[in-house]
């Protein structure tokens, strides 16, 4: 059975024709009965290449179908991992500015606010207040800033990630 | 008789083949390298048992999520063996299982049976 695969049956009925012609004398009877037999077989195979055909074209149609809902279900992976990596990298880079901001916050009254008191005197609350407000305002710049380089890193990472999985796997795509 | 087991894997189905119970299970994906080595066995115990001449109805039932092209001729020769069984006298129905939505695997199962004159159930499962 073995090199004929699936078709050793068919392989067999060709060699049995192939026989039968080899003959050197043959009765017009016989002739008539081989090609009866032939035009069986003939009906068979064309009936099993169909069967195989359409079968072989449904199956190929089901996997294009579950093929098709894997690339919906992979976008869909990639969306929500995305938000994930977004809300993570916008939540590091909210506390970054946080401790930017308190940071800030300590040099300008330990700092900043002793030497305006000592240039201009006492009772000059407007210009430490002013530098309090500059603070204020930097915040939300800090935390773009931070979440953009966050992001920028983030993307690298999935990026050198994904090249080693592609070298430790490469039939993946 | 012996009855035939062989347990499924990734690439070939599982096959419950109880000669007592006279049912006849043919389950899973079928995608074998060699289709005709994993078939062989399934083709040669059919031949076998059409010769115990059993006499409770035989039921053969295919539930195949996946089957590649050389699967597709063996299950074609599986039902010639026991369309001709049944050709012989012998009470034998075949059942075709596909998943609801499935309409590729549905049709698939028209296309065998409208080749066969065997008894020939197409049957809905419905999604767990």
């Amino acid at each position: 059975m073995g090199k004929k695969g699936v078709f050793e049956k068919e392989s067999a009925i060709l060699d049995h024709i192939q026989n039968f012609l080899e003959k050197d004398t043959v009765k017009a009877e016989e002739y008539k009965e081989e090609i009866n037999q032939i035009s069986r077989y003939y009906e068979e195979l064309l009936d099993q290449a169909k069967l195989i055909t359409k079968v072989s074209d449904r199956l190929q149609n089901k996997l294009n179908n579950l093929n098709a809902k894997l690339n919906d279900k992979n976008i869909e992976l990639q969306n929500t991992i995305d938000e994930l990596t977004k809300a993570k990298v916008g939540r590091r880079a909210t506390t970054i500015a946080l401790f930017v901001a308190v940071g800030l916050f300590l040099l300008s009254e330990g700092l900043v606010e002793p030497q305006i008191e000592s240039y201009l005197g006492p009772g000059n609350f407007g210009l430490g207040l002013a530098f309090k407000g500059v603070i204020a305002l930097l915040l939300k710049p800090i935390e773009t800033l931070s979440e953009k380089l966050l992001m920028k890193r983030a993307l690298k990472d999935a990026e050198s990630k994904k090249l080693q999985d592609q070298k430790l796997n490469p039939a993946t795509p | 008789m012996d009855s035939l087991k062989i347990t499924g894997t990734s690439h070939t189905p599982d096959v419950d083949f109880n000669a007592e119970d006279c049912v006849l299970s043919l389950k899973g994906r079928s995608t074998p390298e060699n289709s005709i080595e994993f078939y062989r066995p399934l083709l040669e115990w059919l031949d076998s048992y059409g010769e115990t001449k059993p006499t409770k109805k035989t039921n053969l039932n295919i539930r195949l999520e996946y089957f590649n092209t050389s699967s597709s001729k063996c299950i074609l020769d599986i039902f010639k063996k026991v369309n001709g069984l049944y050709k012989n006298g012998m009470d034998v129905v075949i059942n075709w299982y596909y998943e609801e939505e499935d309409e590729d695997m549905e049709e698939a199962g028209e296309d065998y049976s409208d080749l066969l004159d065997v008894p020939f159930e197409i049957v809905m499962m419905e999604e767990e």
